[in-house]
């Protein structure tokens, strides 16, 4: 058929009808939405700030390195590193340092894969750092080995490989993911009544272990009968597929183990769906931007999270927060940043114990001394390798049970809590 | 079977996103020739847009952040799609416009530098990426029997219909899809007729990226917003569109939201019966759909009478000399023992990177064959050496012979589509299967290690360690054997079988003709690749003592292939380059370190491998051996007296100045 023989008239209004047609559907069938889960931002709540203390550090200072992805493929962790750098500031200006001396930290950005973490070990070496933190770093599969060669603890804010959590010489002050679940678990079994409980977890190694291993198995040793479990890709299209899976069958309890935008498709599906069963996730969709985009769908969620919520009212809570305020502004008062501050400041009461901080084996002994030890913001610290089994590198199995309710977390614990 | 067909419905929501990008990229291919992999990160980069403008009353611009007032609904929707279409114009005026001659691979790799800038740039612009599209379709729950689906999964495979529908109408009653289909059928003649190839592919990727958007505005609320998942979303969306030929929009939707529905009903039966897979299975399903589609139709796609050039950088002759190699080999040893702690640790990555380019250079440069699938097979032999050491306490060097020994099989086996299969649509498939592996096997703990990952013990040569990566011994143990293999592969280039590869590459129809056995010269080059892809796990697995699924997931495979095109696909020096610009490698390390790009390093790179991929598509090394070449013969050429004023005369005067220009 010719250009020349089309009869354009009947074409265009044919295409034009289409168009009408598809605009027509979305116009008649836009929803007015969610005015809870778009609301525009709240302004931040004024808080009265305690006064910090004034005690500067004095003498040689202690190297303590750092590895985190600013930026990696998963998201913007750009703020755990100003919370640690928040941090040091806040252990050399108003509390007299570690042991009296002040603490140099040595920065590296990884991108997140192993090459570059295992470079950014190699280049804080060159600095023979007592301590290294680890924030977040996937790629510490390439750091860790370097640094267990070195002999150099490693101290883990938010331990997530496999690495992280079973390499010599690591340390995380929180219970982490594993810890969290068997809490979280215990609680749900225990205080929520659960009945039938479905876990709904991200199909990676880690994830499938932990959900088998820390929640299936520990909520069946609770007298929970039956237990769904149902993985889902990381590139899941439509999780609504996989929660309708896991709330056949009259599931009560759902839990989740996933990373934050996994934590927000699941809120979505769990409103598109009607579901009024409990949920239970994991402590880093705590964070405020996970409740914000998860809107009235979050409210009821129970979380197991590693330190006390930053709107607490204990004396290390407001420190923090007036920590913050003054040395970091534009950092929020998420987990993630709270736990690399918290992390960093119980890591320098560690090296206040031994007379020789500088020295890694030192460190070491240092922490495998620690019994019952309180730490900043966190539960008391063992780290004896067996808080949780398996994971020599937790010293913790406590966290704290924090529910959202209209965007707020609220303690309903009371206490830390283990398994 | 009630509740199978329920579940055949939950699956409405995931075969509509996979029917709507899958139109996209038939779209893209039928009018630019390109197969767009970039559609999902488009999606979700307009996705975020919307979310931030509709939230926050900010729209984040790639450059600078605007406040907006309240707009509504229809208003915040027709902004963003117009950013939507000019990103697809910039993308086409500034990347593909520049590589319409380009080989299909090329186009395929530029598009993955697409994908990385647009996930660098959310990561960057947008204050949190935990970050909600609010709906705009109607989500009321409707019940059916016991199960619940939201209502606006219907809404959206309504309007991907129609929109479907409105491209048919225009591909066959307008002037401008009628030339998109001229164009498709014999680009020459088109352009004889009138029509403008150029326009007619802007058209398209504006087109397609205001489809990705729509599709990411509309199905946000459903798939989420995450930088790297939505992105991955295009592997069942290619699937479909193959599917359709590359060519039907109605069969494409319809084969999306099949390949949906199938999914959410193999959801269903694992959960009914333990026996079936637990890990990877639905993942696995868009692969096989690729590889059955294929296998029916014959292996053949519609190709488009374009004017491209399909052929890959050239090769050079006779290879590399024993001094070069030598020459390389002693820098590298010197390198090694003079360098320390970061730069030494780079370099061991320089190093294994430099093998897994090897093979990406014996499987496309030499036999012309696109596989994206190379560290799919260095992962298998990677875990196959966790295995064998660590369970069943096999030593050197019988663990790694073993495990790259799986690995040639594996590849050979993966060659079996290939004697069909050809070109992009070959790496389509490649890409499908490493998608479909990752998930299947790389994420299954019970092949790949508990809890403890899959740990690899500290290589030991004649009972002595040699450490890890940053150590002296392993470092000196890798670079002698990618210098071997290295060796192997010049060696290659010169004998039969290379030249054989070299034929397969240049003309398989002439090759055939030769009498050259094209199937098993495949089969044979695939191998070797997947043997040097597979020795270059077993070197990662020495070098970081453990490994994760990550270190082989399907973008790593991509960035090696854009890095070693960059670098010179068809070289064995191209393979050096590429392993020094590979992520960790020593110049890569060294520019961040000096630069310290910090937290732009991400998109610095990506844009960085666009602008090299444009202004450089032969490659550096091809370049590099040009400028040399030049300089060469400049340097040799001898000198000669300008002729005289009677010999001007006597030979014209024009002939005198060129004898004048030339020496």
């Amino acid at each position: 058929m010719s250009v020349e023989k089309i009869s354009r008239r009947p074409a265009r209004v044919v295409a034009g009808a289409c168009t009408a047609l598809a605009l027509t559907l979305v116009a008649a069938c836009a929803s007015n939405g969610d005015a809870g889960a778009n609301s525009k931002s709240d302004k931040a709540e004024s808080v009265r700030q305690v006064e910090l203390p004034v005690k500067k550090a004095q003498g040689k200072p202690i190297v303590v390195g750092m590895i985190n992805n600013d930026t990696n493929a998963a998201g913007n962790f750009a703020n755990m590193g100003e919370a640690t750098r928040a941090a040091v500031k806040y252990v050399n200006n108003n509390l007299g340092g570690a042991g009296g001396r002040p603490i140099r930290l040595e920065y590296c950005n990884s991108n997140g894969t192993t090459a570059a973490s295992a470079n950014c070990a190699a280049q804080i070496l060159e600095q023979h750092p007592a301590a290294v933190i680890g924030g977040l770093d996937l790629g510490s599969d390439g750091s860790l080995p370097l640094l267990a060669k070195a002999g150099v603890p490693y101290v883990a804010t938010t331990p997530i490989s496999a690495t992280e959590l079973t390499s010599p010489d690591s340390f995380s002050f929180f219970a982490g993911a594993a810890g969290s679940q068997i809490a979280a678990s215990v609680y749900a079994a225990k205080e929520l009544h659960t009945k039938k409980a479905a876990v709904l977890f991200n199909e990676n190694p880690q994830a499938r272990l932990a959900a088998e291993r820390f929640v299936r198995d520990v909520l069946k040793a609770q007298g929970v009968k039956k237990v769904t479990m149902v993985p889902f890709g990381v590139n899941e299209t439509d999780v609504a597929g996989p929660l309708s899976q896991a709330l056949q069958g009259g599931t009560d309890t759902v839990f989740g183990i996933m990373p934050e935008s996994g934590c927000v498709n699941v809120l979505k599906a769990k409103q598109s769906l009607a579901s009024t069963a409990t949920y239970v996730f994991t402590g880093n969709c705590a964070a405020p931007g996970v409740l914000k985009a998860g809107g009235s769908a979050a409210d009821g969620s129970y979380f197991p999270v590693s330190v006390q919520p930053a709107n607490a009212d204990t004396p290390d809570t407001k420190a923090f927060r007036a920590a913050i305020a003054k040395y970091a502004p534009s950092v929020d008062l998420g987990f993630y940043p709270e736990s690399a501050f918290a992390a960093t400041v119980s890591l320098s009461r560690v090296l206040g114990k031994t007379d020789k901080p500088d020295d890694p084996a030192a460190v070491i002994k240092a922490f495998h001394a620690l019994k019952n030890e309180p730490t900043f913001v966190g539960p008391p610290v063992t780290c004896d390798g067996k808080q949780v089994a398996g994971l020599p590198s937790v010293c913790t199995n406590q966290v704290r049970i924090v529910k959202s309710e209209n965007g707020r977390l609220q303690d309903v614990a009371g206490r830390w809590y283990s398994g | 079977m009630i509740e199978i067909l329920q579940f055949a419905l939950l699956g409405l929501g995931a075969g509509t996103i996979y029917a709507a990008l899958g139109t996209g990229v038939v779209l893209t291919y039928q009018a630019a020739g390109v197969i767009n992999i970039s559609l999902g990160a488009m999606g979700m980069y307009i996705g975020y847009t919307y979310a931030f403008l509709h939230n926050e009353d900010l729209l984040v611009l790639p450059i600078g952040t605007i406040a907006t007032p309240d707009l509504p609904v229809w208003a915040a929707m027709l902004v963003c799609l117009a950013v939507a279409a000019l990103l697809g114009l910039v993308a086409y005026a500034l990347v593909f416009r520049p590589l319409r001659s380009a080989s299909g691979l090329l186009k395929l790799v530029a598009a993955v530098g697409i994908t990385m800038v647009l996930q660098s740039l959310v990561v960057l612009r947008f204050p949190t990426t935990s970050a909600s599209v609010p709906p705009i379709l109607a989500n009321d729950p409707v019940h059916f029997g016991g199960l619940t689906v939201s209502w606006d999964r219907f809404l959206l495979a309504a309007v991907v219909i129609v929109i479907a529908a409105l491209l048919w109408v225009l591909t066959r009653f307008t002037r401008t899809g009628l030339a998109m289909r001229a164009v498709a059928e014999d680009e020459r003649a088109a352009t004889l007729l009138g029509h403008s190839p150029g326009r007619l592919s802007a058209l398209a990727w504006m087109g397609s990226s205001m489809l990705a958007g729509l599709l990411g505005i509309l199905a946000g609320p459903i798939t989420g917003l995450d930088p790297v998942t939505n992105s991955l979303f295009i592997v069942p969306a290619l699937a479909v569109a193959i599917v359709g030929r590359l060519r039907s929009f109605g069969i494409t939707v319809a084969a999306g939201i099949a390949l949906g529905m199938v999914q959410s009903v193999v959801l269903k039966l694992q959960g009914d019966y333990s026996w079936l897979p637990q890990t990877g299975l639905r993942e696995v399903l868009p692969f096989l759909v690729i590889v059955v589609t294929l296998a029916v139709s014959g292996g053949s796609l519609p190709s488009r009478g374009t004017e491209e050039d399909p052929r890959l950088p050239a090769v050079p002759r006779g290879g590399a000399s024993p001094i070069t190699v030598g020459a390389t080999l002693l820098v590298g040893v010197a390198l090694v023992l003079t360098l320390d702690g970061p730069y030494r640790t780079a370099l061991t990555t320089t190093v294994v990177s430099v093998l897994v380019c090897l093979s990406i250079v014996v499987v496309t440069g030499m036999l012309g064959q696109i596989s994206l699938a190379q560290m799919t097979f260095a992962g298998a032999a990677g875990f196959v050496l966790s295995n064998l050491t660590t369970r069943a306490h096999i030593g050197f060097p019988f663990a790694p012979l073993i495990a790259v020994a799986l690995a040639v099989i594996l590849g050979v086996a993966v060659a079996v589509p290939a004697l069909r299969i050809r070109g992009v649509t070959l790496g389509v498939v490649t890409l499908g299967l490493a998608v479909a592996v990752s998930e299947f096997v790389f994420k299954n703990p019970g092949w790949t290690g508990g809890m403890g990952g899959s740990r690899v013990p500290e290589l030991r040569l004649f009972g002595a360690g040699l450490g890890n990566g940053g150590d002296i011994g392993f470092a000196l143990f890798a670079l002698f054997a990618v210098t071997a293999c290295a060796i192997g592969v010049i060696w290659l280039r010169r004998t039969r079988l290379g030249g054989q590869m070299l034929m397969v590459r240049a003309n398989e129809r002439a090759a055939a003709a030769a009498g050259i056995n094209i199937a098993g010269i495949k089969l044979t080059g695939f191998g070797i690749a997947a043997g040097l892809a597979g020795t270059a796990g077993v070197l990662l697995g020495y070098q970081q003592e453990s490994l994760a699924f990550q270190n082989f997931d399907v973008f790593v495979s991509l960035t090696y292939v854009a890095v070693v095109y960059l670098a010179g696909i068809s070289r064995v020096s191209g393979a050096v380059i590429a392993g020094l610009m590979a992520p960790g490698g020593l110049v890569y390390y060294a520019l961040d370190r000096w630069l310290d790009l910090g937290k732009y390093n991400a998109i610095v790179s990506a844009i960085g491998l666009l602008l090299a991929l444009v202004t450089t598509p032969g490659g550096v090394a091809g370049e590099a051996d040009r400028q040399l070449r030049w300089l060469v013969g400049r340097l040799r050429r001898p000198a000669v007296p300008e002729p005289s004023g009677e010999q001007v005369a006597a030979l014209g005067e024009e002939t005198g100045h060129a004898v004048s220009r030339t020496t």
